[in-house]
């Protein structure tokens, strides 16, 4: 789907959009249908954003300009 | 004569007003040494403020008194800030303290004042200015020492809170000397730095120790700097209840480094709440809509229409039925009114000349009639007379009228004229037809005709 470049704030905006857009208002099946498939697809990609996301690392820009990984840096 | 005069009270009240509208009086530093000191029964302070070559008589009431944190006494060096008015009943001006600390911190504590004074006239505290923390931080830039236990808890609570996040620490000097120019160069370093464009919040925060040792946040360098990032601060400096300048200017004030990480991100819990909670809805919502239309197809099929569907036709055959009365009822109405219009137009007609054409071709077709008819009754006589005569000459040949002299025709039983005796055998039945009437005959002999 290549709606996944949506920022996870972006998706869980859609979401809960359209669930508001599905809660009120005179919506067509068809349009229902559609509504119900894109917000469980949003919903899918605020789950995986949060799960792919323990992969992203803190990194430090030292005063020399160089960038290392926090986690090398041990709190004293 | 005696208005020239005026009363000891308007003079005290007209240099009281002096005081009272000069900003300068209003609020001013001041150091000094305590001499005199006598506090009141309801803990009013009193006391005169002096130097090596003036005094001036100072009040302190209870109210601000109370949140002294030394006891005053004769002698003891104090920086004091207040107001400078005149208190009439003793026609004499004095100090009113509002704030009073013991001299030791040096001047730190009234360039502190006087700073935070400046810059709040100037606006930079205002609530206007503060700009909003985005909900869902993209990259939180800490500028801070890497080292120590407080940058490990930011990271670590933001880590928790909200995956998501990219965070770099950017590691700063925040304390003693090189403080000043490192923050001012790393705060312009990620509002300006292509890496860091994404940057939507930023922490500034201490590795811990005191306050004094924190004293370029409270420069006026830092604060002006702070006040002008682009980007949302959250001021992670001051702890608990030390305030610093900066915690001022900054967008948003922590109480703790780990306070500013909780500040800077949205809780997972809160969002993976939020998501089921939106993920429930959405699933009720389509399934009330699903029942909502089965409910209505239901309602449908039940519906007389498609319970009796020839209603639906015999309904429309009424009303075609009625439509096709009224279209003749119209048509009628419509020709009436036509045929009253063309009366009414052949009324307007030069008739006489009209009826008479009308007359002279009915005369014509009369004539050409009768001609017509004349023709017919001639051609009729002809072809009457063409037919007897042709009847008297088939008389004439007939085969009758030669049977009547004497001739009959043979026909066997498939009713073929026989012209041979070879035609017939012996004992064969055939008819004989005669003028009047036929009859069944035998062959019993046969005899060929012999030519002499």
């Amino acid at each position: 789907m290549e709606k996944h470049d949506l920022s996870f704030e972006a998706s869980l905006q859609k979401l809960e959009e359209i669930v508001q857009k599905l809660e009120q208002g005179e919506v067509l099946l068809e349009d229902a249908l559609k509504y119900y498939e894109d917000g469980m697809n949003y919903a899918k990609i605020c789950h995986d954003k949060l799960k792919e996301a323990d992969t992203q690392i803190t990194r430090v820009l030292q005063e020399n300009g160089s960038m290392t990984d926090f986690q090398s840096i041990k709190g004293e | 004569m005696s208005d020239l005069y005026i009363s000891v009270a308007t003079l005290t009240q007209y240099i009281k007003r002096k005081f009272d509208v000069d900003p300068y009086m209003q609020k001013i530093w001041i150091k000094g040494e305590i001499s005199n000191f006598r506090p009141s029964q309801r803990g009013h302070l009193y006391f005169t403020l002096k130097d090596d070559k003036a005094r001036i008589f100072a009040a302190m009431f209870n109210g601000q008194a109370r949140q002294l944190d030394f006891e005053p006494a004769d002698g003891t060096k104090v920086l004091v800030s207040g107001s400078v008015s005149v208190y009439e009943e003793s026609g004499r001006y004095q100090l009113y303290v509002q704030e009073m600390m013991i001299d030791g911190t040096g001047n730190l504590f009234l360039a502190f004042q006087k700073l935070k004074q400046d810059l709040e006239k100037e606006g930079l505290f205002s609530d206007a200015k503060k700009k909003p923390l985005p909900s869902f931080p993209k990259h939180i830039a800490v500028l801070t020492s890497p080292y120590g236990a407080a940058v490990h808890d930011m990271v670590s609570t933001m880590k928790r809170r909200y995956p998501l996040v990219q965070i770099t620490v950017i590691a700063t000097t925040v304390q003693g000397e090189g403080a000043i120019p490192s923050l001012i160069r790393n705060l312009r370093l990620v509002q300006n730095d292509p890496s860091f464009s994404d940057v939507d919040v930023v922490i500034v925060g201490r590795g811990g120790g005191s306050i004094e040792e924190l004293w370029a946040f409270n420069e006026e360098e830092v604060a002006r700097e702070i006040a002008a990032c682009s980007i949302p601060v959250i001021s992670a400096v001051g702890h608990e209840t030390d305030f610093t300048i900066a915690d001022f200017v900054s967008d948003l004030r922590a109480p703790t480094p780990t306070g500013a990480a909780e500040m800077a991100t949205p809780d997972i819990v809160d969002l993976m709440h939020r998501l089921h909670q939106a993920s429930e809805r959405l699933d009720t919502a389509i399934r009330i809509k699903l029942r909502g239309y089965h409910s209505r197809l239901t309602y449908l099929i039940q519906s007389y229409v498609l319970k009796n569907p020839k209603m639906t036709y015999l309904k429309k055959e009424e009303r075609l039925d009625s439509g096709l009365e009224r279209l003749h009822m119209v048509m009628r109405s419509n020709m009436q009114k036509r045929q009253i219009k063309l009366q009414a137009v052949y009324s307007k007609l030069p008739v006489r000349s009209f009826q008479d054409q009308i007359e002279h071709r009915f005369l014509e077709v009369a004539m050409y009639k009768k001609q017509l008819e004349a023709g017919l009754q001639y051609q009729l006589k002809q072809k009457q007379n063409m037919y007897m005569f042709a009847l008297k000459q088939l008389e004439a040949y007939s085969p009758i009228h030669i049977m009547q002299r004497g001739f009959s025709i043979p026909q066997n039983e498939t009713g073929e004229v026989i012209r041979s005796i070879d035609a017939i055998e012996i004992s064969e039945n055939f008819t004989l037809r005669l003028s009047d009437g036929q009859m069944r005959c035998t062959v019993t002999d046969k005899k060929p005709l012999s030519i002499h």
